[in-house]
């Protein structure tokens, strides 16, 4: 009965944290498109949310890995982790996510998720528990390494745009960059649910191995995967529009040949990740992506400050949301009530950073508006999304 | 631990993967807006618009590059997906 509402609780939770994570979303695809003008905000965010929920289907391998490779496994194949545990690292994950969504950075939900489990799977079984080696060949590299691929390749593609296209002055060349920058768009955001969606997929699959509801070692069911990828379209539909604006006009100010080298860098490198079982982080290739295409046309400036802003951002994140689930796991172990007052905590967090954003809201309205001066006049005129 | 393996092949199969695909892809789409560009003027400010009718060459290169680029995406696609396979 115990596990059973443990269960729900995490499936419940998982579900919001997919959510979020559509939050963050949204903004990787689209940022580029909706400012250099090739999609509208409303339209951006609608092709975004349903090709996120195709994605979820395509493809389910990163879901497997993180179902059956983050964590060591007993002789009859269940890993060692409580499914309280598992809620307590979960809690963790999404306070850092919407700590990270208010102050507007794009931190990666996915090192958020892995810490989190982390963090509650050391403190409640020991380091024992965790499969270390298999975080660091298939979390921890593709993780460090692929803003660097996605930024390179980026930076390779948008020098070979702008040399064919003479600076992309040739007659025809900002509009057809522009519609193939719709495309490319479309593209990352079905790389994202073959690689986003996974994750929580992959949780609440662990879950149901470990409370006992699916054999082990067998990948997600179909309702699981429908849920999953209700929920990111849902959260990517609902808007990010917060870190959409960091992501698109902060770092560098983007063409549409350098949006569209850019996202076409970024959902090859998701896709053929995902292809592998990598569970990337969807939000640092994209970030790395447009760094690269802002240093393939020279003409660009990079905003370096804010770039190491957000690579602080990344670096803390597993850390920080492991000492987070550590903490709740630490709590939510100790009795019922325990396990209550991190329930109480999670939802009392998260309330809070949602009024915090509320009063400040980005939105369709202000997205390319740079200075917060100007965004306080426009958002008396927007509309709250 | 007995040290930890890293499957580096993986990784560096996404790099070149990536690479090509993307390259490729951005590459042959650029060079259909040029050839479909030929015989207009460029698009920058202060130039004068001379125009001649663009060889019929140039508009069959020029859309054919966009198609094989349209088709190597969906050639990506169909790549992922495990059910085709």
């Amino acid at each position: 009965m115990d596990i059973f509402i443990t269960v729900v609780l995490v499936i419940g939770i998982a579900l919001i944290f997919d959510f979020t994570n559509g939050f963050h979303d949204t903004a990787n695809a689209m940022a580029t498109s909706v400012v250099t003008g090739a999609l509208a905000p409303r339209v951006a965010v609608l092709i975004s949310a349903v090709l996120n929920l195709v994605g979820a289907f395509l493809s389910t391998t990163v879901a497997k890995t993180v179902s059956s490779g983050i964590l060591n496994e007993n002789s009859k194949g269940i890993p060692h982790i409580t499914t309280t545990m598992i809620f307590a690292g979960l809690v963790g994950a999404v306070l850092w996510n919407l700590g990270t969504w208010w102050l507007g950075l794009p931190s990666s939900s996915t090192h958020a998720l892995f810490g989190g489990l982390i963090g509650a799977a050391v403190i409640g079984s020991g380091f024992g528990s965790v499969n270390f080696a298999g975080v660091v060949s298939k979390i921890v590299l593709p993780a460090l390494l692929s803003p660097f691929v996605a930024g390179i390749v980026a930076l390779l593609a948008t020098y070979v745009a702008y040399r064919i296209t003479r600076m992309a002055s040739v007659h025809g060349s900002e509009r057809g960059f522009r519609h193939a920058q719709t495309v490319s768009a479309s593209l990352v955001s079905l790389a994202h649910g073959t690689n986003d969606a996974q994750k929580t997929m992959g949780i609440i699959t662990l879950t149901l191995i470990v409370g006992g509801y699916q054999g082990a070692n067998t990948g997600p069911q179909l309702w699981v995967i429908l849920a999953c990828g209700l929920a990111i379209a849902l959260g990517t539909y609902s808007g990010g529009w917060r870190i959409m604006r960091t992501v698109g006009k902060r770092i560098t100010d983007i063409q549409s040949p350098q949006g569209f080298s850019a996202e076409t860098s970024a959902a090859a490198t998701i896709l053929v990740s995902s292809n592998l079982g990598f569970p990337l982080s969807t939000t640092q290739v994209t970030s790395g992506a447009v760094v690269g295409a802002g240093l393939g046309k020279r003409l660009a400036s990079v905003h370096w400050e804010v770039v190491s802003r957000i690579a602080v951002a990344w670096i803390l994140t597993l850390p920080a949301a492991a000492v987070v689930g550590g903490l709740a796991t630490l709590l939510a172990t100790t009795s019922t009530i325990g396990l209550i007052v991190v329930v109480i905590l999670a939802l009392g967090g998260g309330a809070l950073f949602v009024t915090l954003a509320r009063r400040k809201p980005v939105v369709a309205a202000n997205i390319n508006e740079r200075d917060e001066t100007q965004d306080s006049q426009t958002v008396d005129a927007g509309r709250t999304v | 631990m007995s040290g930890i393996s890293v499957d580096w092949g993986s990784i560096a199969f996404v790099f070149v993967a990536t690479l090509v695909a993307a390259v490729a892809i951005v590459a042959i789409y650029s060079l259909g807006l040029r050839l479909l560009a030929i015989g207009s003027a460029d698009d920058a400010p202060g130039v004068s618009s001379q125009r001649s009718a663009r060889p019929p060459a140039a508009t069959i290169g020029g859309f054919a590059c966009i198609g094989i680029g349209a088709a190597a995406v969906l050639y990506g696609i169909y790549l992922v997906i495990p059910q085709f396979h």
